[in-house]
């Protein structure tokens, strides 16, 4: 449907959007300054302190849990309500204190789970660290999650539901199932923190990285492609490259991803043949990944102009490269013999800064960008000098970061797996940790400039704020090209 | 809106939405076993959530009725 013959809008609840892009940002400069700590305490483990709460095993799930969950959670969240909003041209269900609710629950689990981390509690899950009354708490907000979101796709004004919201639906409903499933536990009272895990032993492995692979799958991919699908057509004024092809990406996506789970688990008890099944499905899962990049990609045919235009596409698309590359680097790694080499290393690390600054944060800083002068009525961000600026130094240090954790990462795995003519280990594991010295450091000023292009960033937005003059509803606000029921390819 | 004669923007009440008073009551349940928790805790953190999870339900109960009133006043001066 075009523009010229839609009905009237709803008036949207962007109260709750714009809240969530504030905490979004906010949460974007803690984890990355958290990033940066760490990384100087892996550095010089002097940074330590010697207190409890500044040391590296408390404070890792405070950068992590503020990164994907604090940042991508509270990213997430608005641009859900932003898209199906305006492509079901129907406001948020359940009126604006459920919404509400949904946000500062939110916050407040966030603030929850980071505090109870330094105090010393952890289920000792790698992302899903919270111990079991939080766990419920986040239960009872992600359910409100999903009954507004849900209900608001069900009182649509479209007949059709654009391909963005089938991803922002799998990404809420499969979280749900994975966080129920891997918190199974039983507290020791319901008066103490301490809980143990309904699962042991293998089965508590398995059932961990049924949810920690899937935590990438579902929260860090399948939410992040329904950001794709939305904000790259808008920003590029142009339809989807192929509807169709949008169609497939979800459901192979979907269907593949939920059984790779078992590839971090080779070479221990779990038995061969679920760690050959993980593996085989990592890899089958380039198919989507690529198709989904490719479709990213194209829809930028005959718009590629617009990169030097418009500020949040190159961010955009840059990530969409990432999101490319780091889905061609996980599956290699899945591969049984690699993984002899790169598990246990900081080729991991790597792997996994790639997908989440190069992808993740660079596509919320597009989605971002695009979405500040929207929800602000503002006619453009107040400086694009400043976005190339961020973009540039951003780009820069995720190459350093990723680059010197694939020399130490590779470097540490050979060194660890060398003997010598008389069988023993070449090196003991000291000797490993002092080789990769230099490449932490390198690592940490990666950090420190990804960290400077995201405080560009919250400056450039707050300018925009509070300098530009407010402008009426353009066709930024529209629905994109192509969420119609008619195919857009 | 509740009505006319409810919470419904008439000319002295607030103007109160369905899901501010089923989010509002939700929010008094957790408020309240918040404090159960903190008073019964056995470590600090279960005492710690459950006195936040107290503040934090009261200020989103006035953050509700903060709003209702704001609304209220919109509506008078439209």
């Amino acid at each position: 449907m075009s523009e010229a013959v839609m009905a009237p809008a709803p008036i949207y609840n962007e109260r709750v959007i714009k809240a969530c892009v504030i905490a979004g940002m906010f949460w974007a400069v803690v984890a990355l300054a958290a990033g940066v700590y760490l990384a100087l305490e892996l550095t010089w483990p002097a940074f330590n302190l010697g207190f409890s709460f500044t040391n590296f095993g408390r404070l890792r799930p405070v950068h992590t849990s503020a990164a994907i969950f604090a940042f991508g959670g509270s990213v997430l969240i608005g641009t859900s309500f932003h898209v199906v909003q305006r492509t079901c041209r129907a406001r948020l269900f359940g009126g604006e204190a459920l919404a509400s609710f949904v946000f500062w629950g939110y916050q407040f689990f966030i603030v929850m789970a980071a505090l109870s981390y330094v105090m010393g509690f952890s289920q000792s899950k790698e992302y899903a660290e919270p111990e079991w009354y939080l766990d419920l708490w986040l239960t009872i907000v992600w359910v409100a999650y999903l009954v507004v979101f849900a209900g608001t796709l069900m009182k649509r004004e479209e007949p059709h539901i654009y391909v963005a919201n089938w991803f922002y639906l799998a990404f809420i409903l499969t979280v749900a199932m994975l966080h129920i499933g891997n918190n199974l536990a039983v507290p020791i009272s319901p008066f103490s923190a301490k809980s143990y895990s309904a699962f042991s032993g293998v089965q508590d492995a398995l059932v961990q990285w049924w949810y920690g692979h899937n935590a990438v799958g579902f929260f860090l991919t399948a939410g992040f492609l329904g950001i794709m699908y939305y904000y790259i057509p808008k920003a590029a004024n142009r339809p989807v490259y192929s509807y169709r092809l949008s169609v497939v990406h979800f459901w192979s996506l979907i269907f593949l991803y939920i059984w790779a789970g078992p590839h971090h688990l080779h070479y221990t008890a779990l038995p061969n043949w679920a760690q050959t099944l993980g593996m085989a499905f990592s890899i089958m899962l380039w198919m989507p990944s690529w198709g989904g990049m490719i479709n990213g990609l194209m829809t930028l045919s005959g718009a590629w102009d617009k990169l030097r235009t418009e500020p949040s596409l190159r961010f955009l698309v840059t990530a969409v490269g990432f999101y490319g590359m780091s889905t061609f680097e996980g599956p290699v790694m899945s591969i049984r013999a690699v993984n002899s080499l790169s598990h246990y290393t900081d080729w991991t690390i790597g792997h996994v800064h790639s997908g989440a600054l190069g992808w993740v944060a660079f596509i919320s800083f597009g989605a971002v960008y695009y979405m500040v002068p929207v929800l602000w009525h503002r006619p453009a961000l107040y400086s694009k000098r400043l976005v190339a600026w961020h973009y540039w130094i951003a780009t820069l240090g995720i190459v350093l970061y990723i680059t010197s954790m694939w020399v130490a990462g590779i470097m540490q795995g050979l060194m660890w797996r060398a003997y010598d003519t008389l069988g023993f280990l070449q090196y003991s594991f000291v000797e490993s940790v002092e080789a990769v010295h230099p490449y932490y450091f390198i690592r940490m000023m990666g950090g420190v400039m990804f960290l400077a292009g995201a405080l560009l960033m919250v400056f450039n937005l707050i300018q925009t704020v509070r300098t530009q003059p407010m402008v009426v509803a353009g066709r930024r606000d529209a629905p994109p090209l192509g969420a119609s029921p008619v195919p857009a390819e | 809106m509740l009505g006319e004669r409810g919470f419904s923007g008439d000319k002295a009440g607030m103007n109160m939405d369905p899901s501010d008073l089923i989010v509002g009551v939700m929010m008094a349940i957790f408020g309240l076993i918040g404090l159960v928790g903190a008073s019964g805790a056995m470590d600090n953190g279960i005492f710690v959530f459950g006195m936040s999870l107290f503040v934090f339900s009261v200020l989103f109960i006035f953050g509700l009725i903060k709003r209702a009133f704001d609304r209220a006043e919109e509506a008078r001066h439209e």
